[in-house]
């Protein structure tokens, strides 16, 4: 059971069990898969028995929406407490009615195994729950990796909303990675990224539709020039205008630790100003940043240059989906593919403007790069079969290094797709 | 090439991914994931007969294959002899032990549970531990061995069967096969049919 509410996943081979026991477990598989109207409640109590008896099969439990345990809130938060196999435990959004609540906490708490736990907070778990985890936080030394979804929430006044988890924050600082992702923009975000100082091994951050603000980005600048940081991945999908950007390329000035930074946004705000100070860090010779994700911005032609110029410092993956100026970044990219400073291995064009004649600019510059490996086109409508066989002929090229093409959701046609596989001239079909 | 994903692309006929999957078994023997849209019977049979014969696919995708459920089931039927093939040892043996993943996670997730969990034999071992294991499950579980297959060997055949069977950390397997069959241990009795066979 891969998801659900709970994952009976044998992640290691080799794990002392005897091919009995693997042959037991299979068994229990087929015996669940004959009966296809097993309820989602009787998996759900499957999976309490599982969780009591500290079964090794049981790292991964989901409590989905609407779950009510047979036996309560407590005694479920008291076995995942008591349990030490468990890896990972999901809390989706349950109902305000729902008693997921201190005691569920409190319980769950004592728990010193799980490396992961993620939250889809509404209503009561927004703005209270958090403080009963305190002792979760600060004494199992497993946690790694905490997700926290803020979603619609009319209950609770934004205004101190993430009082409790800052201050849980606060209370320890051993985390490795922080999703946060808030549906409304709430006033304290940029605490939530201050109480992250001390966690000085966090090496990914994902701020989601989050708006931190100015005094947020400001706490994350210095984060970033600490010397302790950590920091791999910073994925910053909110708005930032050209002040933001300043901020922001201070924070990069002489970080060293980053490696993927993800500026995906649907509103960005930025002009060539703003841009221009990024990309200059991203230029840097001490920048170690290798993946880029600029997705869904407009980069105006004025900061092309910039962009290109950063490019070429060892950039390895580019992601340029659903631009607003895709014309000119696409010509711009496909002349900097044949450039002999250009390291890109993996690229994603998927949403832009093509057609027969941009797929024909794109293989041209493909024919004259060796390095790139991994190319994603998708959601793209305008392009005709015979756009897409100049693309197919360029697969079968010796020059080719191409090993992974992803060309999904694309509306092909039968013959595109009977276009594809050219046959070799050697082989005769 | 070692992945190419056409998945969702949806307008595309079955008798067009017909032609791509028998093209690709030719020219792209190195494919290792491979994504595609709607699959029909005819497709599940092109798609079973393109994986008897692979050593590299590692994950198939196919999207909206669950429409009709008896078509689900057929579709499962079909893989799971691609990938556990009980008629004979030979037969599991010859499965498939590389492919990990088929199919849409989502819809059909219930409906695959018995082929994931041969799937996920094949994802959890090498291809000569799955072969195992599976041999093992099909032909030699339950309380009492079959023992069938080693009265037709080659008595110089049974210490080579012996051993793998012996092969396991527990030696389960080769304790439960030796209650079976003493006489396979027998010495004196293999030596006196040697000499049966020698005289006739």
């Amino acid at each position: 059971m891969e998801h659900g509410n709970g994952n009976h996943d044998g992640d290691e081979a080799d794990d002392g069990r005897g091919e009995e026991d693997v042959l037991d477990e299979e068994d229990e598989l087929s015996d669940d898969d004959d009966d296809m109207s097993v309820e989602d409640d009787n998996d759900n109590d499957d999976d309490l028995m599982l969780i009591e008896r500290n079964d090794p099969g049981l790292l991964i439990f989901d409590i989905v929406s609407g779950y009510h345990p047979s036996r309560g809130w407590e005694a479920l938060g008291e076995s995942i407490g008591r349990n030490t196999m468990l890896n990972e435990v999901n809390i989706g959004d349950n109902e305000p009615q729902s008693e997921l609540g201190p005691r569920f906490f409190r319980g769950l708490a004592k728990n010193r195994s799980i490396k992961k736990m993620s939250f889809s907070c509404s209503n009561r778990l927004c703005g209270e729950n958090f403080q009963y985890l305190i002792p979760f936080f600060m004494n199992n030394k497993s946690l790694e990796s905490l997700e926290i979804r803020y979603l619609e929430c009319s209950v609770l006044p934004s205004v101190g909303r993430f009082d409790s988890l800052e201050f849980a924050l606060e209370q320890f600082n051993g985390l490795k990675e922080l999703t946060f992702y808030s549906h409304d923009v709430i006033e304290g975000a940029d605490k939530v990224i201050k109480a992250l100082s001390g966690h000085t091994g966090l090496r990914k951050l994902h701020l989601e539709s989050v708006d931190i603000g100015r005094e947020g980005f400001a706490n994350l600048a210095a984060m970033l020039l600490n010397p302790s940081c950590s920091l791999s991945t910073l994925s910053l999908n909110s708005n930032f205008d050209d002040e933001i950007a300043n901020i922001l390329s201070s924070g990069l000035n002489g970080n060293v630790t980053l490696t993927e930074l993800d500026l995906a946004g649907p509103e960005q705000l930025c002009t060539e100003i703003g841009w221009k100070a990024i990309f200059d860090q991203l230029k840097s010779s001490t920048c170690m940043i290798h993946t880029l994700d600029l997705s869904y911005n407009y980069i105006s032609d004025t900061a092309l240059p910039f962009l290109m110029s950063a490019l070429s410092n060892n950039i390895k993956v580019l992601k340029v989906r659903m631009m607003e100026n895709s014309d000119a970044i696409l010509q711009a990219v496909f002349q900097f593919l044949q450039s002999p400073s250009c390291m890109i291995q993996s690229m994603d064009l998927s949403g832009n403007s093509f057609d027969d004649e941009i797929m024909e600019s794109l293989t041209n510059a493909l024919a004259n790069n060796c390095r790139l490996r991994e190319l994603q086109i998708r959601w793209i409508r305008s392009v005709t079969p015979v756009g897409w066989h100049t693309l197919f002929q360029f697969l079968y090229h010796p020059s080719c290094g191409l090993e992974s093409l992803n060309i999904g959701n694309n509306d092909l046609t039968d013959e595109t797709v009977e276009s594809l596989p050219l046959p070799s001239p050697t082989v005769a079909v | 090439m070692r992945e190419l994903n056409l998945s969702f692309n949806t307008n595309v006929s079955s008798a067009a991914w017909q032609v791509l999957i028998i093209a690709l078994r030719l020219h792209a023997p190195a494919l290792e994931i491979l994504g595609m849209s709607t699959v029909n019977r005819a497709l599940t049979a092109s798609l079973a007969y393109f994986l008897t014969n692979n050593h590299k696919l590692r994950i198939l995708r196919i999207i909206e294959m669950c429409t009709h459920r008896s078509d689900s089931a057929e579709y499962v039927a079909a893989f799971t002899r691609v990938v556990f093939d009980t008629s004979s040892i030979l037969n599991t043996y010859n499965s498939n032990h590389i492919i990990e993943d088929i199919g849409d996670e989502d819809e059909c997730h219930r409906l695959t549970t018995h082929l994931s969990s041969f799937l996920r034999i094949n994802e959890q071992n090498s291809p000569s531990q799955a072969a195992r294991i599976k041999i093992i499950k099909a032909h030699f579980s339950g309380g009492d061995i079959n023992t069938e297959v080693f009265n037709r060997m080659e008595s110089n055949v049974h210490p080579i069967a012996i051993a793998w069977m012996g092969g396991s950390k527990t030696n389960d397997l080769l304790f439960s096969f030796l209650r079976s069959v003493p006489s396979v241990c027998d010495t004196k009795r293999n030596i006196k049919k040697r000499k049966m066979v020698d005289e006739v």
